[in-house]
């Protein structure tokens, strides 16, 4: 492995990655291993979160570094070379625009190895659930921060039977006011206590 | 603050020589200098959702009316039986004045007021934000609801709380841009050569980020004096940073890029607020008594962010270590209960936390605040008041 590559993920070295795939690409070095090298920094970066090393401005480095490698590596890529461990449609729920949590959690899931669609704050029930729809991902994760927005998510998951799309998709809830108690109320598959909890909880649900 | 002053002198006396039971801000005031007669209760009212008192009040109206906020406030007080009821308006964000810096905020009738679009996209948009001469919008209605509360309760405890340069600087830049500023002066800064720097140049800007909390030490500052200006006191204020604790930022980046500009808010204020630094664990509350300017802040004696079980309680092996700082450096512990434990719990769950903790403050003979951190949609004005009457029941020293 490129192990200067991979810290330079880890480390957010946004400004240098790009000359550093360059450079390995034209050395010959194969593409499908800088990915895992690129992917490995992102896991290093999200295991240092986990213990209480990195924060965000670590991560939010971290993963800009990774898309820049990407942009330099992805032409390079053959179909195979890319497989996901599964797909996961992150958002907010409508009337939240608090999105640090849910962009740790995306953060945590794309590290790895997971496909994050993530779409965004203020969600409405219907774009959540045309975005099953569109995406088709194996989990949808709804956050909140407020009391009062959270009650969003039963309506996406009663929505989400309505349309007959519930049984193909697992749920999962996190944020501060979401509970265990209130996710086995609204029939959520699972809750998140905290953004480092998110692939255990993802790979258990798979 | 006359009648603060009295009322504190007043409040001693009667502790000491027990002349009768002590009222609730007798309470919280005796138990700034020495143990009270029982564990305190605190409510921030804005910490109730409004549907809850009175599905006629909603945050559109709220947002529009002094009135409205003081007739809630009114209905708040008689309805809930804690020692304190504070903080008397129901703005969400938009009372510490961004709204008028350009921050807009979507106001619907049964959400709190939410930020959807921030004024500052590029370096640019920096310098169009002025100081202020004056208080206006939901600034001035901030004050003028503390102001009349002051003048209808005289006993009343009005704390200005307002955000410091970081905590503004996200309300008007963004959470995702001001994090990502900060990380691109932070590689600037340390970078190790010109090389480095003039590379780092091209992914990002690093004079957005001192260029904005240069202007929100401004905008803080005078914040605070406008509170002043309007005739309100700043004794028992607050500065408040909630976002630039963890998970947000380490300790290190928040001492480095974050404290001198909260210092010169606290010095230009004559060190008149207290400048709060929220802590997730008791070793940082022993670090904060440990540093000049934090060891006088508010919300290092507090439960609020430490790691929680996913029923919503406090871990419960950090409140032993906590009742016992508070001891040792002559402060209460503020126990959250949290809202979300508040919804969820029995009433016999939460009369087995309220008695453990308030078992645990005899037993290290240090006061204890218990206060609630949302009555939220699905919880119940009587259920917060059963809780405030356990600490009655079991926190008597």
């Amino acid at each position: 492995m490129n192990t200067a590559i991979a810290e330079a993920v880890e480390k957010g070295n946004l400004y240098e990655i790009e000359d550093m795939v360059r450079a390995a690409l034209t050395a010959g070095e194969n593409p499908k291993e800088l990915l895992d090298t690129l992917m490995a920094g992102l896991k290093a970066c999200g295991d240092r979160f986990e213990r209480g090393e990195f924060f965000l401005p670590e991560l939010l480095g971290a993963g800009d570094a990774f898309k820049a490698g990407m942009s330099i590596l992805a032409p390079k890529l053959s179909t195979g070379d890319r497989v996901s461990k599964g797909k996961v449609v992150l958002g907010t729920v409508h009337g939240d625009v608090h999105d640090i949590g849910k962009n740790l959690v995306g953060f945590m899931l794309s590290s790895a190895g997971f496909t994050v669609v993530d779409i965004g704050t203020d969600v409405s029930t219907e774009m959540f659930v045309q975005a099953v729809r569109d995406h088709q991902p194996q989990v949808v994760g709804m956050s909140a921060l407020l009391t009062t927005t959270m009650l969003g998510m039963e309506d996406v998951i009663k929505e989400l039977k309505k349309q007959g799309l519930r049984d193909r998709v697992k749920v999962i809830i996190g944020g501060g006011p979401v509970s265990k108690k209130y996710a086995e109320d609204i029939g959520a598959d699972a809750y998140g206590n905290d953004a480092a909890q998110a692939v255990s909880l993802v790979r258990s649900l798979l | 603050m006359a009648n603060m002053v009295l009322t504190m002198g007043k409040a001693l006396l009667k502790h000491t020589l027990h002349l009768g039971t002590l009222t609730g801000m007798e309470r919280f005031m005796v138990s700034a200098v020495t143990l009270a007669d029982r564990a305190g209760t605190f409510l921030a009212a804005t910490n109730i959702e409004p549907e809850l008192i009175d599905p006629k009040y909603d945050y559109v109206l709220l947002s529009k009316s002094v009135d409205a906020n003081l007739e809630l406030f009114e209905l708040v007080r008689q309805r809930i039986h804690a020692d304190v009821v504070a903080v008397p308006y129901w703005l969400g964000l938009m009372c510490v004045g961004t709204a008028e810096f350009g921050t807009v905020f979507k106001v619907e009738k049964r959400r709190v007021p939410y930020p959807i679009d921030y004024p500052i996209k590029k370096q640019e948009d920096i310098a169009k934000i002025k100081v202020p001469q004056q208080a206006t919008g939901y600034l001035k209605m901030v004050f003028d609801i503390n102001k009349e509360v002051q003048r209808r309760y005289p006993d009343a405890l009005v704390m200005v709380t307002m955000d410091g340069p970081w905590d503004l600087a996200m309300l008007l830049r963004g959470d995702r841009e001001l994090p990502t500023d900060l990380r691109i002066y932070k590689d600037y800064t340390q970078a190790k050569d010109q090389a480095t720097r003039d590379r780092i140049r091209r992914f990002g800007n690093p004079d957005v980020y001192p260029a904005i909390m240069e202007l929100t030490t401004q905008l803080s500052t005078r914040i605070f004096q406008l509170a002043q200006e309007s005739g309100l006191s700043l004794l028992g204020s607050a500065l408040v940073d909630q976002y630039a604790a963890k998970p947000i930022m380490s300790r290190e980046d928040y001492f480095a890029y974050v404290h001198p500009y909260r210092l010169r808010v606290w010095e230009a204020l004559g060190k008149k607020v207290s400048p709060g630094y929220q802590v997730p664990s008791p070793q940082e509350t022993e670090q904060n008594m440990q540093d000049p300017v934090l060891s006088k802040g508010s919300g290092t004696f507090s439960n609020y962010i430490f790691p929680q079980t996913p029923e919503g309680i406090t871990l419960p092996e950090y409140d032993q270590p906590m009742l016992e700082l508070a001891k040792k450096y002559k402060q209460s512990y503020m126990y959250m209960v949290h809202g979300k434990y508040l919804r969820d719990a029995t009433e016999s769950q939460l009369d087995v936390m309220v008695q453990r903790i308030c078992r645990m403050a005899k037993e290290v003979r240090v006061n204890l605040m218990v206060s609630i951190a949302s009555v939220p949609p699905g919880a119940s004005v009587e259920k917060a008041n059963y809780v405030f009457e356990l600490v009655e029941k079991y926190g008597r020293y």
